[in-house]
């Protein structure tokens, strides 16, 4: 059994650091978290969302064996860290937990599924450590779920290594509970000729800090990271990258978007940092929000730190409403206000979603982002 | 990286060596080299302005205590209420720390060695015309160029020059005075509007803003004071240099500028200062406060000594310049060229409060050798229908560090604010960096803002273009950089963009990227 004694303390000055400077988690350093409780494995069937791939669940960060279905180069152990999260500066606590490692080619996406539950608040966290050797292809989601309206915090952390021309998906997505803090982290090193892509999806949550560290170690790494959310009432999404090119040629994109409804808060930090002699560095990184609400608020921080000089490296970041024109294009067409703008609303987020491979994935996120979305049934009926 | 790759990432040129005589045209079997050896060489240039001028100071001994603010307010003749300002603002930087976010590396001043009053002695009798002013003085002025005596007049403008802290001459006072408007040193505006410095005076930067902006308030020396009355366009370009001169001297200045109702200025300030081996500090202060359909342009060249090309010596430039547009339709224009100081810190900004108001920053920093640069603007938006333009142009050469940090801030009853962000990095070397870091706080539906971004370096592709026109590699750069500075060097007037454009041409001949 893990026991999740962890130290709250960390959790009271974070916000005095300019990494953290946006995202006050505070609170949590008086929460008194309990260990983990029994929980009804019935509800991990109703999100084994594509019965038919490689299943991995943990409740509360424990491995839930039974209800898992383990193909070769899943492998589940205690206590083991990969080291490429201790490249960063990240200060999301570490702990243990059972971890999954993946390796090999997988001709289908292996599910990770964690959920945090308990009537009380639990902390726990979650790691994956990815291995893509030479040539080999892994697609992962990872979908992370709390059940319960508690002040759990979820930390999870995945560590990525993408050896030479090897080929790394990974969705992420943060659904359930709007009072649960999630923390989580995502360290990727690349060698050359790798290809990495990341998916964040933020629809859950009251808090949730997403943590991106890439490093771009070998020549000719392409990486895409991209990030979607939408956002109501007390809810507050900071997303955190900092890509790092190490080697000449690289090519990176970080897409983050969303929409705030009620008061919610965005918070952008993306640092492109490119090192000396990484010339040919393409990069770029594009924030865009759309507020809904007189009370939502977003902040973007999209930086460049660049100490070579044949680079192209730009950056961009727009916030507004929704655009008045096309409104009134959709509105001349006899569609009324109120169905105009969820259609482009959900226009906007779902660009994010087509991107993703999976059907069955997006299928769930789509349905999700609907109950999330103002309106959203009204899209049902149009679409599905 | 060799020439041949190089070549194989630069088609034109690889097809121009290809050709018979094609490498002719780039005057070298090896131009990416050639161009580099040029460009180290001219980047060598020496400081031309650094000279010191020996003149018997009256100086207040090192270091910093109370008694040290009470000697330089004595030294002035300060009235009570100033000194206890000076006073709190003491106690109060007791209590804080050097701030760190600053993506800077610099050895901390040690303020027990700094001289925070020093005065030309020949000023205590006080002279009352340029003809009494200490000859000594006047060289320096003419070796800077200062157009103070009759060319003040050519030029048609009034310098009110300071030097090492005090002001010692002013012009056009007379032709100011007729249309109401006080141009003068803060000290003596201190004696004769103190009403007008005392309702002003730490309203936009109080003294207990930042670090260096509360030593500052605690020790400031002088500065200018100007104030326009309502309705009043100021009918010349006021202008004022400031010059680090004695040894060791702390250079901290306050500046106040008032522009009542319907009032216009436009503000020129210029530095050069000698050369020296230690690290000064110019901790300077200027407060703007523009009222209703006011409106206040404030411009500066700034080349303070840079420090040697080993990175040894140069000015700590600590600056906080705020201006508040607080009437409606008022308007606050910064525009800056840094080419000088080691290390920069300065963050010009607009506080928009008026409905309708406009805050502008215009920007070209240039980075050369060991300096470093962490300068950009805040534009708050409080009030409805406000905008805000900043165009920022970076250019880093040897191991220089340029780094534009703005923040745009839209507060959330500022209905339908605009914001448009353009900053550009030019990068000339690879042991330069250039780095941004925007800070974009919206609060407000209705609000717009916009950011855009580019990094890039003088293409050998254009110089190539230049070079096979029969343009110098030298001039093309000229060329180049002054057409990526353009849109800021349009923003000043017209004597400063003649300045300006010197000024670039003496740090950035012949170089490439």
């Amino acid at each position: 059994m893990i026991t999740t004694a962890i130290d709250n303390s960390v959790f009271e000055k974070l916000h005095k650091t300019e990494a953290w400077m946006f995202t006050n988690v505070s609170a949590l350093s008086k929460i008194d978290f309990a260990c983990p409780s029994e929980v009804d494995v019935s509800v991990i069937a109703t999100h084994d969302i594509a019965p038919e791939n490689p299943f991995v669940v943990f409740v509360n960060g424990v491995f839930q064996e039974g209800c898992s279905r383990i193909a070769d180069g899943i492998s589940v152990n205690a206590d083991t860290h990969g080291d490429i999260a201790a490249r960063g500066d990240s200060l999301i606590p570490r702990g243990d937990s059972s971890s999954v490692s993946i390796t090999g080619t997988h001709a289908v996406t292996v599910h990770v599924l964690q959920i945090v539950t308990g009537d009380v608040p639990v902390a726990c966290f979650g790691n994956v450590i990815v291995h893509a050797a030479e040539g080999e292809s892994i697609s992962l989601a990872e979908t992370h779920i709390a059940l319960t309206d508690q002040n759990h915090v979820f930390m999870p952390c995945t560590e990525v290594v993408a050896e030479q021309n090897s080929n790394v998906t990974i969705v992420r997505s943060i659904r359930g509970s709007k009072e649960a803090y999630h923390l989580g982290s995502l360290h990727v090193a690349q060698h050359e000729s790798s290809t990495v892509q990341t998916h964040t999806i933020t629809l859950g949550g009251k808090c949730v800090r997403n943590e991106v560290y890439a490093y771009l170690d070998g020549e000719h790494c392409e990486s895409n990271f991209d990030g979607m959310y939408m956002l109501g009432k007390d809810q507050l999404v900071d997303n955190h990258l900092r890509v790092e090119h190490n080697e000449p040629k690289g090519n990176s994109r970080e897409f983050y978007k969303g929409v705030l409804d009620e008061n919610a808060k965005s918070v952008f930090t993306g640092r492109i940092y490119v090192k000396e002699d990484a010339h040919q560095t393409d990069a770029k990184q594009t924030n865009q929000n759309i507020i809904l609400c007189d009370d939502a608020s977003c902040t973007a921080r999209p930086q460049l730190e660049i100490y070579a000089d044949d680079v192209l490296c730009t950056h961009g970041a727009t916030t507004g409403e929704i655009d008045e024109e096309a409104l009134l294009y959709l509105r001349s067409r006899g569609i009324p206000k109120d169905a105009a703008r969820t259609l482009l609303i959900y226009a906007f987020l779902n660009e994010s979603l087509d991107e993703l491979t999976d059907d069955g994935f997006r299928t769930v996120l789509v349905d999700e982002l609907l109950s999330n979305l103002p309106g959203g049934n009204f899209i049902r009926t149009l679409y599905l | 990286m060799n020439n041949q790759a190089n070549n194989i990432n630069d088609p034109k040129k690889a097809v121009a060596e290809s050709l018979p005589g094609g490498g002719m045209l780039l005057s070298s079997s090896n131009p990416v080299e050639e161009d580099t050896a040029l460009l180290k060489e001219t980047f060598k240039e020496k400081y031309k302005w650094g000279f010191v001028t020996d003149i018997e100071a009256d100086s207040a001994p090192p270091g910093l205590d109370e008694s040290t603010i009470a000697f330089i307010s004595a030294k002035k003749d300060e009235p009570e209420w100033l000194l206890e300002w000076r006073l709190r603002a003491y106690r109060h930087w007791l209590t804080m720390e050097e701030p760190e976010w600053a993506h800077l590396t610099y050895n901390k001043p040690n303020f027990d060695e700094i001289i925070f009053y020093s005065a030309p002695k020949s000023l205590a009798d006080g002279p009352k015309s340029l003809d009494e002013v200490d000859p000594a003085l006047l060289e320096t002025y003419k070796k800077l160029g200062i157009p103070l005596a009759e060319h003040a007049a050519l030029a048609g403008v009034a310098v009110d020059a300071v030097f090492d802290s005090v002001s010692v001459g002013t012009t056009f006072k007379d032709k100011l005075e007729e249309v109401g408007i006080i141009f003068c040193p803060i000290s003596e505006a201190v004696h004769s509007h103190p009403e007008l410095v005392k309702k002003y005076l730490g309203t936009i930067v109080p003294y207990s803003d930042n670090y260096y902006a509360t030593l500052n308030s605690a020790v400031f020396t002088d500065g200018s004071f100007v104030y326009i009355p309502k309705g009043v366009k100021c009918p010349m370009d006021l202008s004022t240099y400031f010059r680090i001169n004695a040894k060791s001297t702390g250079q901290f200045e306050r500046t106040l500028i008032i522009a009542e109702e319907g009032a216009s200025v436009s503000y020129l300030e210029g530095c050069t200062a000698p050369m020296r081996d230690e690290n000064q500090l110019h901790a300077a202060v200027v407060e703007l406060i523009a009222l209703d359909d006011a409106d206040i342009k404030y411009s500066t060249v700034q080349n303070w000594y840079p420090g040697d090309e080993n990175g040894v010596g140069g000015i700590y430039n600590f600056v906080t310049k705020r201006g508040k547009c607080q009437g409606d339709r008022s308007r606050i224009t910064w525009t800056q060229v840094e080419t000088g100081s080691a290390v920069t810190w300065k963050y010009p900004s607009c506080i928009l409060l008026g409905d309708d108001s406009v805050g502008e920053f215009y920007s070209v920093a240039l980075t050369n050798n060991y300096q470093q640069a962490d300068t950009g603007t805040k534009m708050i938006h409080i009030g409805k229908n406000t905008k805000s333009t900043i165009i920022s142009k970076g250019i880093s050469a040897g191991h220089g560090q340029n780094i534009y940090r703005g923040l745009v801030r839209i507060q959330k009853g500022a209905e339908n604010a605009r914001n448009y962000t353009q900053c550009d990095s030019m990068l000339m070397g690879d042991r330069c960096g250039a780095h941004t870091f925007p800070y974009i706080e919206v609060k407000n539906k209705t609000a717009k803002a916009e950011h855009e971004a580019s990094t890039s370096k003088i293409g050998e592709d254009q110089l190539f273009y230049c070079n096979q026109r029969g343009i110098s590699t030298e001039d093309a750069i000229n060329m180049i950089v002054n057409g990526f500075c353009k849109e800021v060097f349009r923003e000043l007037p017209m004597e400063f963009a003649v300045e300006a454009r010197r000024l670039l041409e003496v740090s950035l001949e012949s170089s490439v990227g």
